[in-house]
């Protein structure tokens, strides 16, 4: 291994490294507040105390629940609507403005209505994840279908194809790209709006705990929370990539995306 | 159908624009019609603001102003910093090595779950919250000024040399110049963003601003003014939105554009 090789694979390692040891070292010195940040061994303590009491659980199960399902509802109508779009210009003309200013409105805002409507219930939590994690999988949808190019759909109706043949043989599989980075989208923004409606509205759940060990002045769990919130992020991401290539590999082969 | 879109090509933008407007025009109609007035779900879309008339416009300026200016300070210190750090990850290949997968491993943690922690950190005023939405909005800056500053043309950079400016004078007019535009389009992408976690602070705070508007709302069980403030807060956005959009266009439109991201 020469030194060059060997500088370029530990200097990404030494810089996490070297923050987590001083932060460490600062927190046992006395010189950061542990009152205020706490150090490194303080969150794992943490999480040893949240798994053993089973909280860490029983939040992570709920908030892994609500952000799959709104994400699942919010990929279906996402989808449906998106194709429609795609596929006719004038219905893309006369939503046009509607949908820039729904797409506008912070999803937050959203949450007093929903605890309003369902009180304090999942249901609450998961308009407002749908409602969010609906644009992203609407938009790519529907720029990816009306973005598949028009030789395809010339060859497609060479072959006679009947239009509901076209679209399903020809021109979604043609816009499936997109469409997967929609999907992807879509998840990331439902996992962040799942915490979101947890934290300020529906209580339960990873966001609920986390405002819990604020309010209680526990820094050392806060932090823990919000690590939690960014791991189900890349657990969920990795799980739907995953997924989709089992699914679609011939697809996205044939696409060089893969 | 033929007859329909040339009509509607005939149109014209503002045409086209509140053609575009009929969706909502209808939900808000078929709701004022079929709605019951004493609804506690969904009370008619003629309710919605009638806060104003018993609390006047006063209250609503005074929150959207704070809002506003959080927004604003955030951002902006999400800008200048992310450009400044992007500008020396961009440029340097040792740092760019160094600090990459640390950033995108901070880039992966929600920035709204860090509000609570920026909270117990600083304490319930105005700086946890122009903070919250610094940490928010400082990613898709700093990634997208890492890009622009790495993508400028070296060709630029040469003729710079060439031309014996000294090094500050090359980074004033040449890559600070090439780095802005891409910054710009982070601050864009920023935006909602940014919006998003300057509510939720105010909602966890129970500030003023229209978050703190939305939560009484709810505390009061006041369904159709928040259905009025959830409309505030898409005009807020769509506005935020254009004006960036508008900015976009003044300040960069003589520019030479680089591909960003």
């Amino acid at each position: 291994v020469s030194a060059v090789a060997l500088k370029s694979a530990l200097l990404p390692v030494s810089v996490p490294v070297v923050a987590l040891v001083l932060w460490e070292l600062g927190g046992r010195s006395g010189f950061l507040d542990v009152n205020a940040v706490p150090p490194p061994s303080a969150v794992l303590t943490a999480a040893g105390e949240e798994l053993a009491s089973g909280d860490l659980w029983s939040a992570a199960a709920h908030s892994l629940t609500a952000a799959f399902v709104g994400w699942a509802i919010a990929a279906a109508v996402g989808f449906l609507i998106g194709l429609v779009l795609g596929l006719s210009g004038t219905a893309r003309l006369l939503s046009e403005t509607s949908i820039d200013f729904a797409r506008a409105i912070p999803a937050v805002a959203l949450v007093p209505v929903a605890i309003l409507i369902f009180g304090f219930d999942i249901r609450a939590e998961l308009l407002v994840v749908a409602f969010a994690a609906l644009w992203p999988m609407l938009v790519n949808t529907a720029a990816g279908i009306s973005g598949v190019a028009p030789e395809l759909t010339d060859v497609a109706a060479t072959l006679r194809l009947t239009p509901t043949a076209r679209t399903v043989k020809v021109v979604i599989p043609a816009a499936l790209p997109q469409i997967l980075v929609g999907m992807r989208l879509s998840m990331a923004t439902a996992v962040i709006l799942t915490a979101v409606a947890e934290m300020t509205g529906n209580p339960s759940g990873i966001g609920n705990e986390l405002v819990l060990a604020q309010t209680s002045l526990r820094p050392a769990t806060a932090m823990l929370y919000t690590l939690t919130i960014g791991v189900l992020g890349l657990a969920l991401n990795a799980a739907l990539v995953v997924t989709m290539r089992a699914l679609f590999s011939r697809q996205l082969r044939l696409d060089g995306q893969a | 159908v033929t007859a329909t879109a040339s009509v509607i090509a005939g149109l014209g933008r503002p045409g086209r624009w509140l053609l575009g407007l009929l969706p909502i025009a209808l939900i808000g109609l078929v709701w004022q019609l079929l709605g019951s007035d004493d609804s506690a779900f969904f009370p008619p879309p003629s309710h919605w603001f009638q806060f104003l008339e018993a609390g006047g416009w006063s209250p609503l300026a005074g929150a959207l102003r704070t809002t506003a200016v959080t927004v604003a300070g955030g951002l902006a210190t999400a800008a200048v910093t992310g450009t400044a750090l992007g500008l020396g990850i961009g440029r340097s290949r040792v740092l760019r090595q160094a600090l990459s997968p640390t950033l995108e491993f901070l880039r992966a943690i929600p920035a709204p779950a860090l509000v609570p922690l920026v909270i117990l950190f600083v304490g319930q005023n105005g700086r946890a919250q122009v903070l919250s939405v610094t940490l928010a909005a400082v990613w898709p800056v700093l990634l997208n000024s890492v890009d622009a500053a790495q993508r400028i043309e070296p060709l630029l950079l040469d003729s710079g040399r060439s031309l014996g400016l000294a090094q500050a004078r090359i980074v004033r007019t040449i890559i600070v110049p090439a780095t802005l535009p891409g910054a710009f389009v982070g601050v864009r992408v920023a935006l909602p963003i940014a919006l998003v976690v300057t509510l939720l602070v105010e909602m966890l705070t129970g500030t003023a601003g229209l978050g703190g508007m939305l939560m009484s709302a709810q505390r009061s069980y006041d369904t159709a003014t928040a259905y009025g403030l959830l409309v505030v807060a898409g005009l807020l956005g769509l506005a935020l939105s254009l004006l960036f959009g508008w900015l976009q266009h003044r300040i960069f439109r003589s520019w030479h554009q680089p591909a960003s991201r």
